[in-house]
């Protein structure tokens, strides 16, 4: 009981580790809650395409010293705006100016970054994230940040359903469809913003797509599966720092690891698709065969 | 309500996406309490008509007037059921849910729905029966039931002219039926029905109007005995229709025989 209890306090007499546990704790829950709709929505291409073009603003603002959520917000909220632009033309469909348009940013990011002296060490500070490194004042940002974002999605929770579910309806209802998408773009910028200094570039699509992805799962409503996700993401962000801080291993790949085991076991054991519903037809088709 | 004016004015009305024109100069008048069905080909203009009736495509000439009022301020007394295509089934919502959108409008933005939405929502539900169904997920109902679940949420909204696009695709002949039944009793209580359609059989059946459209022109409209003509079927769907012409008719169609005549 003690050694359990341990595992836990031990690591947070520090208090970086504290800091590390409050950044991963509103990544989690973040990420789970907008998650819900970037999977519903078959956004992740797009999620993945906005992770990059947020690079190239958190690279300027750690050149110029300027804030890091400011530099990602501006990137990522540009170059949504360029991809609605370049989209227009009848000869470039979404798809194509998403790819060409968001590793365009992305590889700008890299472009600038090499230019400055700890180019190798910040890079991979950007890539894989740097939970260790946050602030009191990222923490601050964050939560600010955080309680706006999960606050405008229930203020207009029940709009952003219909949007999703039916759209020629709430455009027949008189809803800004549009208007709403664009929304939930920017709340999902700044979601990502958020995480990124937790998990890093590469690794924050895992954390918006997989634990939403598990409560797509089991989930019948939209609400369960938001509560649902959110809570995923926030426990297995803290439970992977503390693995990782046991077995001395990265915290952002150990938190996406853990996720990702927790999707594939959630697959194999969910009533509708998994384990379960495959003996079930099996059981039956073997009972309908007369010779069995 | 304002019975005396007309549930749809279009006037002149011309719709285009881009340069492709969908709608070319259309004026109909459909009075309140009708069951109009719009026929056409594919690409006709009819899902075009009922958006522009919705108020989700803007005119390019010529305008739409709902109750003697714009569609922006008619807007509360318009339903939209959209084609089956259009709607995410796989959606986590439940059949209840779904009822309740239809209030979502009159509860505003920023507010949760009240006691006496979910009440209207599930009184919608219990009309075209399915009120059992309230708890389970939308996509573990039929084709039939999820179109009578959408009637539902049209009732809920309490609308007076109901607009449906391709109601009756995908869905079997006894779900039909009990489609058509649910929208002929909302005419009953003096709602306006307008269904695009491409069954030319069910629409002369139950129909009090027809509107015949074809490359987005009127080709015909008026009641079935009217409107529903081997000219009219002709020159929407331009060639023969041997079998629907027999609609008319009342002729047996031999369909060899015609086709030996042609290849001749």
């Amino acid at each position: 009981m003690n050694a359990i209890a341990s595992w836990f306090t031990d690591p947070m007499q520090f208090q970086f580790f504290r800091h590390a546990l409050g950044a991963v704790l509103i990544m989690g829950l973040l990420c789970g809650a907008l998650g819900t709709f970037v999977v519903l929505r078959g956004w992740s291409f797009f999620g993945d395409a906005l992770t990059h073009a947020v690079f190239p603003g958190v690279v300027v603002a750690q050149i110029v010293g300027g804030s890091f959520f400011a530099g990602g917000l501006v990137a990522g909220l540009l170059t949504s705006l360029a991809i609605g632009v370049v989209a227009r033309s009848r000869r470039v469909t979404a798809d194509t100016a998403i790819g060409v348009l968001f590793v365009g940013a992305f590889s700008l990011g890299v472009f600038l970054l090499s230019r400055t002296v700890s180019y190798r060490q910040d890079l991979s500070a950007f890539l894989f994230g740097q939970v260790l490194g946050v602030s009191t004042a990222d923490l601050v940002v964050s939560t600010i940040m955080g309680t706006l974002v999960i606050g405008i999605t229930l203020a207009i929770f029940k709009e952003l359903k219909l949007a999703a579910f039916d759209p020629v309806s709430a455009a027949a209802m008189g809803y800004p469809v549009f208007a709403l998408d664009l929304l939930l773009l920017g709340l999902l910028t700044v979601t990502i913003v958020v995480a990124l200094k937790t998990v890093g570039n590469i690794l924050v699509l895992a954390m918006i797509v997989t634990p939403a992805a598990t409560a797509r799962l089991y989930a019948e409503r939209l609400s369960s599966m938001m509560l649902f996700a959110a809570a995923l993401g926030a426990i297995e962000g803290v439970l992977g720092l503390f693995l990782a801080a046991h077995l001395d291993v990265p915290p952002g790949s150990t938190i996406v690891l853990l996720a990702t085991a927790v999707f594939l076991a959630g697959l194999g054991l969910s009533p509708r698709g998994g384990l379960p519903a495959y003996l079930r037809q099996r059981r039956a088709s073997a009972a309908e065969r007369p010779d069995a | 309500m304002s019975q005396s004016l007309p549930a749809v004015e279009i006037v002149d009305l011309t719709v285009a996406y881009g340069e492709r024109v969908a709608l070319r100069r259309l004026s109909l008048t459909l009075p309140p309490a009708a069951f109009v069905s719009v026929i056409g080909p594919n690409g006709s203009g009819k899902s075009t008509m009922l958006r522009a009736v919705a108020g989700m495509v803007r005119a390019r000439h010529g305008g739409v007037r709902i109750f003697g009022q714009s569609v922006q301020r008619a807007r509360g007394r318009i339903a939209y059921v959209p084609q089956r295509e259009e709607v995410h089934w796989e959606f986590p919502v439940t059949v209840q849910e779904v009822a309740e959108m239809g209030r979502y409008s009159r509860a505003g933005w920023l507010r949760p729905l009240s006691h006496p939405d979910h009440a209207a929502a599930l009184d919608a539900l219990r009309q075209v029966g399915l009120a059992d169904r309230a708890g389970e997920q939308i996509v573990n109902l039929s084709g039939g039931q999820q179109q009578r679940v959408f009637i539902g949420r049209a009732l809920a909204r309490q609308a007076g002219l109901l607009l449906l696009d391709e109601p009756l695709n995908g869905v079997d002949a006894a779900s039909q039926d009990q489609v058509i039944h649910l929208l002929q009793r909302q005419v009953g209580q003096g709602a306006t029905v307008v269904m695009a359609t491409h069954d030319l059989e069910m629409a002369g059946h139950v129909s009090t109007h027809l509107v015949f459209l074809n490359e987005g022109r009127l080709v015909a409209f008026g009641p079935p005995v009217e409107a529903l003509t081997a000219e009219t079927l002709r020159r929407t769907y331009g060639g023969q229709l041997l079998f629907h012409e027999a609609l008319v008719t009342h002729r047996p169609v031999d369909v060899g025989a015609a086709h030996h005549e042609r290849h001749r």
